[in-house]
């Protein structure tokens, strides 16, 4: 391949330029091990961040944990709904006690003349006041 | 360096970084070898000097890596999203700092009288990149991705967010203005006598 037409036109001819380019794409850019190493780290690294945060997020969804001493007692008694059936029961017998314990007695001895009533008005003191009683009703049937 | 990563020669840049967003190791691996030396060798002729060129590289392979996860299939080709951002990482670094780039930038030098082939090749390759400096960001661009990467001009339109004509008519004027640059330098560059 000559080039002599190229002084005839002043620049140099595209064969020429052809050539160059060429020649510069044979050229391999060697990347140094250094570098190849550093972006293989950059690839772990950045793949140990993603996990990290893709466990902090699946910490951050998942409901938080009660205490631990609660939770084993929760356990204990049979999970979550036999100790809300507990707290139920717990609360209705507090109800009873508070609300009318003669009631309750009048009720477990079958004693459920009018006196009875009428004597556990006069006991009832101010606690007692406070919560509404259905007793009656339930002595009278 | 030698690593067993011709197993996976025959999969796609995709799948390996989709693949890599799910985890996989060897696939940062594999695309590692594979992208590292054409984005390098991108940085390195428009920057010309190869220390930056390597923090470029390893720049955009960062990014790469940080885009894995959340990689959309199919909308763009890794390398060409590898090249933009080459582009981009480059294009800051030409402008700050400009003014002494230009100053710096060395005509081959006169003496180096060699008649060894690789130092010559060597030198021509040398001027062919001092001349690719001389012209401007866009058009040295163009004509790198065109003539030396092998780039189509719908993709590079893609890579520089111009528009096909656009390319066309920066790799032309991007020509015409090299084969003026070199051709002061055409008889010591061995076009004269290449009996080839």
């Amino acid at each position: 391949m000559t080039h002599r037409d190229d002084k005839m036109t002043g620049g140099l001819s595209d064969q020429s330029l052809e050539a160059l380019f060429a020649e510069a794409r044979d050229e391999a850019m060697r990347p140094s091990a250094a570098l190849l190493a550093a972006v293989m780290a950059d690839a772990d690294t950045q793949m140990a961040t993603r996990a990290r945060q893709d466990a902090a997020r699946r910490e951050a969804l998942r409901p938080k944990q009660r205490h631990p001493m609660l939770a084993a007692m929760v356990a204990a008694l049979g999970g979550w709904r036999a100790v809300a059936g507990l707290a139920t029961a717990a609360v209705t017998g507090l109800a009873i006690g508070l609300g009318a314990p003669s009631t309750v007695t009048n009720l477990a001895t079958g004693d459920y003349s009018e006196s009875a009533t009428v004597e556990m008005t006069a006991a009832s003191d101010a606690l007692d006041a406070l919560v509404p009683s259905f007793y009656d009703l339930a002595s009278e049937g | 360096m030698d690593m067993p990563f011709d197993a996976l020669n025959d999969v796609s840049d995709e799948a390996l970084l989709i693949a890599f967003g799910n985890g996989d190791a060897a696939s940062s691996r594999a695309l590692t070898m594979r992208l590292t030396p054409k984005v390098l060798g991108y940085a390195a002729r428009l920057l010309r000097d190869r220390a930056e060129a390597e923090d470029v590289a390893q720049e955009a392979m960062l990014r790469l890596w940080k885009i894995a996860p959340d990689w959309r299939q199919g909308e763009a080709k890794v390398t060409t999203w590898l090249y933009r951002v080459v582009t981009n990482l480059c294009t800051d670094r030409l402008r700050k700092k400009r003014g002494s780039a230009l100053d710096e930038i060395a005509e081959p030098e006169d003496d180096r009288p060699s008649q060894e082939a690789v130092m010559i090749q060597r030198e021509r390759i040398d001027a062919l990149n001092a001349a690719l400096a001389t012209l401007p960001d866009r058009q040295r661009e163009a004509v790198v991705l065109r003539h030396i990467e092998g780039l189509g001009n719908p993709e590079i339109a893609e890579v520089l967010d111009i528009s096909v004509e656009a390319v066309e008519s920066l790799t032309a004027r991007g020509k015409r203005a090299l084969t003026q640059a070199l051709a002061a330098q055409r008889d010591r560059l061995g076009f004269e006598d290449d009996a080839s």
